[in-house]
């Protein structure tokens, strides 16, 4: 027989073993291939609203994406390899050179990846066209997407898999030239270990992995407290700290305190199991020792997946609010700016205008701080501040309602409240060198009644009148003070588009010039549109590198399960033959399935609430509702491979007798 | 009392045109109480014929009752819940978990039932004591000699006191020692506790121990023997003589 007789025979007999690996190098090919695209693809680089490096970001996500494709089928292939270990046993036994195995088994992938690669282009330009309109519905963008192919993505893919493809093929080289003919008949079992007993030493280390993960959860919820971390180099020792304790207490956690907790059940038995401790907890506790590894993994990668896409979202679904935040009205003029309103009224176009003409003064509120700051990081607390008279900001805020000695805090951002916690009814100290001024702080509230570049993202002060005029006159202030006066305009939403085009005719693209300083200000919906380009694109490769994330995990936890199943088929005989039914094996499987896909998943949903929660205010206002879609999308989507494993899981089972 | 009961019992494997028929109308009864022997040259039936029996294959045509119980009205569940309940099982490669305690794997059958739980340990600790098998009880099969593996199996075919015990050449992969050791516990188990035992073997040895042997030829019964009052050795010969007969090589059929 010719050689490459045998390797289309083999290839036809293992079409089954083949399919997943098939499968995963074709997803991994189109998501490449359709990524690229898309970065080459001009209405996507060439974002109107914002000067957003498109490029420059899908080529960071193109390459995080390779690095888990890369990883990912390098995984398969070991996993591939050993479950071939038989046949190539059988080969060497029968007495061919390691060379020829090599060499049939390369021939082999390299049929196998040319197929997969061609159908996974064909794929991926078909797909990319649907990628694009979804990224341009993210980012509200209403053009028109042609299917477009992009040679220049073609030959990377092609130069990138080929690359992939030689690697695959040294690993294969290497694992078959270290193999003796007697392990390859023993490789499925190898792994397995009998747990004797368990050492209290196992013990220790297994409850010392719990306590590294909460010490982990603990210290990110500390770490953006201004009080603990004096210096950003400190900050980022923590950072450091905390991703070590977390991901080395993940693997303790596998390695030992899993096997332990499942001993401790069955040995609570004495003997006595039921069909379900046979099937789920004595398995998993025996693979623990080979399987610790690759959970660890699934784990942080669905940590990290999850962390990425909730982040993204919460910033995307934040972008209102934080163009809110940024600038409180539909336009805004600083200064005098009268062409812009007489524009408006000769359009007659209808519009609600606030005046305001805010002071900057020095003003001590280091007795609003829920914590103590350590000394140096003082200034933090008596700089500059905005302060707004009550009969002004009374016209945003009707219900606002100030007595003598008392103040008022807006446009506390979610940012300011997690790095700088304040808290009101507590006195704040105005004390320009002749007059001096107690405030109580009635209430701190986040609505914000000032455009951000007039604040630098700080709050700012509402006084009563009496106060405001005393301050008005104080020379020091005035001179402070760079942006005497600003306006701002709300217009009806359908006005908005031509109110832009007057707002910047008179503007001259909204600059502004005083006496010091200049500035850009952009409108309400000039800045929400930058925010969705800018957020869009962030949630937009985060979804496509959570994907691959998602796409790895669970095809990482499917091919274990389905070379498990087969290693259990036997044990399924035994039962059937004994006297349990199908249904009854099938709940024992369930029940594995729910530990196998639950526990990695648990933890590692756990991991990516602690690091989210630790630092979600930096990019969004809105915690929880943004981090439940995102986790339930992904529990969903995570799901499908645990339904698809156990309905393998059935059909072992049902062919088992 | 007649536990298997079989009539006129075939089976065919393959499509119709090509079937090849394995059982060709085996009549048959064990009374309880009975050790009965199934011998006969390769290919002959006999496995086929004790996994209809026990209901791990399926037959063609016939009749087959286990305690009164007719096979052919049973749904794949109540079938499942029969060989729980009915039968006991002693494999030639003993089919014990390798990730469960001998314990474990004793007390196995048990796992979906609601057996109270001293009534099943006082159960399991007078069968190893029968067996032998009180040190091991911690220990995990790949730990244990394959004696010891099979007298496992025979004590987890025991545990849920069956009607009748199927055994498919369990000695097989024994060495002669521990077989003969493991069939002297299965003949004190069968005439003290008046087990009823159905076993295929090759082995005359083995063969002798039963109360009858049944010879199988082509898918029929040949002829069968029944020990009545003679010595094992005596019994032997019989066999021995038997398979001469039947053309099998005297040790290797």
């Amino acid at each position: 027989m010719k050689l490459s007789t045998l390797v289309f025979r083999s290839m036809r007999k293992n079409i089954k073993h083949y399919f997943l690996y098939f499968f995963a190098l074709i997803f991994s090919t189109t998501l490449y291939f359709s990524f690229l695209t898309i970065s080459t693809n001009d209405s996507v680089t060439l974002l109107k609203n914002s000067n957003v490096k498109a490029g420059a970001a899908f080529s960071v996500g193109s390459i995080i994406l390779l690095i888990i494709v890369v990883l990912f089928v390098f995984y398969a292939n070991q996993l591939f390899m050993k479950r071939r270990s038989k046949e190539i046993g059988l080969y060497q036994m029968i007495g061919m050179p390691k060379s020829t195995i090599s060499w049939m088994i390369l021939v082999e992938n390299i049929i196998l990846w040319i197929i997969a690669i061609a159908t996974g282009i064909a794929l991926g330009f078909f797909f990319s066209r649907l990628f694009t309109m979804a990224f341009l519905k993210v980012i509200k963008s209403e053009q028109l997407v042609t299917l477009y192919f992009s040679p220049e993505a073609l030959w990377k893919t092609i130069v990138v898999f080929a690359i992939v493809l030689v690697v695959i093929m040294l690993q294969t080289i290497w694992i078959i030239s270290r193999s003796k003919l007697l392990d390859l008949f023993h490789a499925e079992s190898k792994a397995e270990q009998k747990i004797k007993k368990i050492s209290f030493f196992k013990l220790v280390i297994g409850l010392f992995g719990i306590v590294l993960i909460v010490y982990g959860y603990y210290r990110s919820t500390v770490l953006f407290k201004i009080s603990d971390n004096v210096s950003m180099n400190d900050m980022f020792i923590s950072m450091g700290v905390i991703l070590g304790t977390v991901i080395i207490g993940t693997f303790l956690v596998f390695r030992y305190s899993v096997a332990f907790i499942m001993n401790l059940i069955r040995s609570s038995k004495k003997g006595h199991l039921r069909l379900g401790d046979v099937l789920a907890v004595t398995p998993i506790m025996h693979r623990m020792k080979s399987s610790s590894l690759s959970l660890s993994l699934i784990t942080i990668l669905t940590g990290l997946a999850l962390g990425i896409l909730s982040l993204g979202y919460i910033a995307y679904y934040g972008a209102e609010s934080t163009a809110n935040q940024s600038s409180p009205y539909d336009f805004i003029i600083l200064n005098q700016n009268e062409k812009f309103e007489q524009s408006l009224k000769k359009e007659e176009i209808e519009f609600t205008k606030y005046e305001f003409t805010p002071l900057t003064v020095q003003v001590d509120t280091r007795k609003l701080l829920k914590n103590t700051v350590p000394k140096d990081s003082e200034f933090n607390t008596s700089f500059e501040n905005l302060v707004i008279p009550y009969s002004q900001a009374k016209k945003v805020i009707p219900d606002l309602e100030l007595s003598n000695n008392e103040a008022y805090l807006s446009g506390y951002s979610q940012v300011m409240a997690s790095l700088l916690p304040l808290k009101a009814d507590e006195e704040i100290n105005v004390d320009v060198h002749n007059l001096q001024k107690k405030l109580i702080v009635k209430e701190i509230a986040q609505k914000s009644i000032v455009p951000s570049m007039l604040t630098y993202g700080s709050y700012s002060i509402i006084v009563p009148d009496h106060v405001f005029d005393q301050l008005k006159v104080q020379k020091d202030i005035r001179t402070a003070t760079i942006w005497k006066s600003y306006t701002g305009y709300n217009i009806h939403p359908e006005d908005v588009i031509k109110v832009q085009k007057i707002y910047d005719q008179t503007t001259n693209n909204g600059e502004f010039n005083s006496k010091h300083a200049s500035t850009n200000i952009f409108s309400k919906n000039q800045n929400l549109n930058m925010q969705i380009e800018a957020l869009g694109l962030v949630i937009f490769i985060a979804g496509f590198i959570g994907c691959a994330f998602l796409l790895a995990t669970g095809s990482i936890l499917y091919f274990k399960q389905m070379s498990e199943a087969e290693e259990e088929k036997a044990s399924f005989t035994t039962l059937r033959k004994i006297g349990f039914t199908e249904q009854e094996i099938m709940k024992g499987i369930i029940l594995k399935q729910i530990f196998s896909f639950g526990l990695p998943l648990l933890i590692g949903v756990l991991h990516s609430y602690f690091a989210v929660k630790s630092g979600w205010m930096f990019f969004g206002s809105e915690l929880t509702a943004p981090l439940f879609i995102t986790i339930s999308i992904y529990v969903a989507l995570y799901s499908i491979f645990a339904v698809f494993t156990t309905l393998y899981y059935k059909k072992i089972v049902k062919q088992a007798l | 009392m007649e536990i298997v009961k079989a009539r006129k019992l075939t089976k065919s494997y393959g499509k119709k045109q090509s079937a090849t028929q394995v059982l060709k109308g085996i009549d048959l009864d064990v009374q309880s109480g009975e050790f009965v022997g199934i011998m006969g040259p390769s290919g002959s039936g006999k496995t086929t014929l004790l996994n209809v029996l026990c209901s791990i294959d399926t037959y063609t045509s016939g009749v087959v009752e286990i305690n009164g119980n007719s096979l052919q009205d049973l749904k794949s569940k109540e079938l499942s819940k029969l060989r729980r309940t009915e039968m006991g099982f002693i494999f030639q490669d003993y089919n014990l978990l390798d990730t469960l305690t001998v314990k474990e794997n004793i007390l196995l059958p048990l796992a979906v039932n609601k057996t109270k739980k001293d009534e099943a340990e006082a159960r399991c600790q007078e069968l190893v004591k029968q067996l032998g098998i009180e040190g091991i009880l911690n220990q995990y099969p790949n730990e244990i000699s394959g004696g010891q593996k099979q007298r496992t199996a025979a004590a987890r075919a025991l545990i849920m006191k069956p009607s009748i015990i199927f055994g498919d050449e369990p000695t097989g992969a024994l060495d002669s020692k521990s077989a003969a050791a493991l069939l002297e516990s299965i003949e004190k188990l069968n005439k003290a506790n008046h087990i009823t035992i159905m076993m295929v073997t090759h082995d005359a040895v083995a063969a002798s121990y039963c109360s009858r042997v049944l010879f199988l030829k082509d898918g029929k019964i040949y002829t069968e023997l029944y020990k009545g009052e003679h010595s094992r050795t005596e019994f032997f010969q019989q066999i021995m003589n038997t398979q001469a007969v039947l053309g099998g090589e005297p040790n290797e059929a």
